[in-house]
C-alpha cells in the first residue's frame, strides 16, 4: 500500500526552500484517467454516498460542466491530464495550471475561511506539516463534478489536500473529501504526481471556447465532425 | 466616399455576425439596451451568486395581474463579496426593488444596477455600465 511513510523509508530527503519549507517547485502532472472516473484513485472505490445524495445525482444534469468550459474545481484540477507548476515564495504557494489558465495563489498565513461565497476553485489556506504541504479548501459550491462520471458533491464539500514529495521526480498527492450532505463519512483519494524534467519544458496556453452550438471546443470534448 | 461606406458596412456586418457566438460572454451592449431603464419591485425567488456573473430572480406582477419571473444579471461573486454581499444576503421570499436596463431580446431579463433591500439599504450591483 502506498503511503507517505512507506515512501519515506527510501533515502530520499526532501529539498528545502530558502525559508526552510519542503521544496515542491517544478512542473508536475498526474498520469492517470481519474478525471474520467475518480474512483480510479479512491482509497475505497465505493464512494460512501448518502442515499439522498444518490437521488440528487440521478436527477442532475447529464453534461459534465467542463464540457461547457467551467473550471473543474478541487481536487479535479489536480488530475486533469495537463501539467501544472508549483512555485513557492515565503508566505505563498502558487499553483499554475495549464488547464484553462486556472491558478491558485494561496497564502500560508493562518486565517478563517471566507463565508458566504462559492468559487469554482474554492477558498484555499495552506500550511506546512513536516515534509508535507497541506491545503485546506472550502467554499467550492456544488457546480463542479469530481470527474466526467458524474460523481458530485454539495456546497458543504471540504477538501484537505496533502502534497508530499517522495522522490526527486515524484510527489504523493492525497486528499480527504468530507461533505456531510453527500457522503456518510470522509473518504480519500491518493495518486502519484510526476515531475516533468524535459529541458525547456514550460506551460503553454490551453483554452476552452464554447461553440455556438453549445458544445465546447475542447481537447477532451471536441465536437464530432459534421461531414 | 462610397467605398469607405461599403467597407464600414462590411465591418458592421462582420461585427454583428462574429459577435453572435460570443453571446455567452455577454458584453452589456450586446445584450442590454442602455436607453431602456427599468425599476421593478417583487419577491425574490432565487439568487445565484456564481461566476461569471450572479443572477437575481424576482416574481413581479404585471399590469394584467400575471406573475412574471424576471432575472437581473449582476456583478461577479468576487465583486459582490467585496461589497459585503454573501450568498444568503438575498433570500427567497424577500421583497426587493431592482433597477437596471432591459434586455434587447424582449425577454424578462435586465442588467441590474441597484438593489433596494427591505430595510432601505441600497446596494450597487453594477457590472459594466456601473462597475461600482
Amino acid at each position: 500500500m502506498m503511503s507517505a511513510v512507506a515512501f519515506g523509508q527510501t533515502a530520499y530527503k526532501v529539498a528545502r526552500t530558502s525559508d526552510g519549507k519542503p521544496d515542491l517547485q517544478g512542473i508536475w502532472i498526474a498520469r492517470n484517467t481519474a478525471s474520467f472516473d475518480v474512483t480510479e484513485i479512491a482509497e475505497d472505490p465505493t464512494i460512501p454516498y448518502l442515499p439522498e445524495a444518490l437521488e440528487r445525482e440521478a436527477k442532475a444534469d447529464r453534461v459534465d460542466p467542463i464540457a461547457h468550459c467551467a473550471m473543474p474545481g478541487v481536487p479535479r484540477i489536480t488530475y486533469m491530464p495537463f501539467p501544472f507548476e508549483i512555485m513557492q515564495r515565503p508566505g505563498y504557494v502558487v499553483l499554475l495550471y495549464e488547464y484553462l489558465h486556472n491558478h491558485r495563489v494561496i497564502q500560508t498565513t493562518p486565517r478563517e475561511h471566507a463565508e458566504g461565497i462559492d468559487l469554482f476553485l474554492g477558498d484555499s489556506i495552506a500550511r506546512y506539516e513536516g515534509d508535507t504541504l497541506v491545503i485546506d479548501v472550502t467554499n467550492l459550491g456544488n457546480r463542479t463534478w469530481l470527474d466526467s462520471a458524474r460523481h458530485m458533491h454539495s456546497d458543504q464539500l471540504h477538501v484537505v489536500e496533502r502534497y508530499t514529495r517522495t522522490a526527486p521526480d515524484r510527489m504523493l498527492y492525497e486528499a480527504t473529501l468530507e461533505d456531510p450532505q453527500t457522503y456518510s463519512k470522509p473518504w480519500k483519494i491518493r495518486m502519484t504526481l510526476h515531475r516533468i524534467n524535459e529541458p525547456g519544458f514550460e506551460l503553454k496556453e490551453q483554452e476552452c471556447v464554447e461553440g455556438d452550438d453549445g458544445r465546447a471546443i475542447h481537447p477532451l470534448y471536441r465536437p464530432a465532425s459534421k461531414s | 466616399m462610397r467605398l469607405s461606406n461599403v467597407i464600414y458596412g462590411l465591418m458592421i456586418t462582420v461585427l454583428i455576425f462574429t459577435s453572435v457566438p460570443l453571446q455567452a460572454h455577454h458584453s452589456f451592449a450586446a445584450e442590454y439596451d442602455g436607453t431602456k431603464p427599468i425599476k421593478l419591485t417583487g419577491t425574490v425567488t432565487k439568487f445565484d451568486m456564481v461566476n461569471p456573473h450572479s443572477w437575481i430572480y424576482i416574481d413581479v406582477k404585471d399590469d394584467s395581474g400575471k406573475i412574471v419571473n424576471w432575472k437581473f444579471e449582476t456583478a461577479s461573486p468576487s465583486n459582490l463579496y467585496r461589497r459585503g454581499f454573501k450568498k444568503d444576503t438575498i433570500k427567497s421570499g424577500m421583497q426587493v426593488t431592482l433597477e437596471g436596463y432591459l434586455a434587447k431580446d424582449g425577454s424578462a431579463t435586465a442588467n441590474g444596477q441597484k438593489l433596494y433591500m427591505p430595510d432601505g439599504t441600497v446596494i450597487i450591483l453594477g457590472t459594466e455600465v456601473n462597475p461600482g
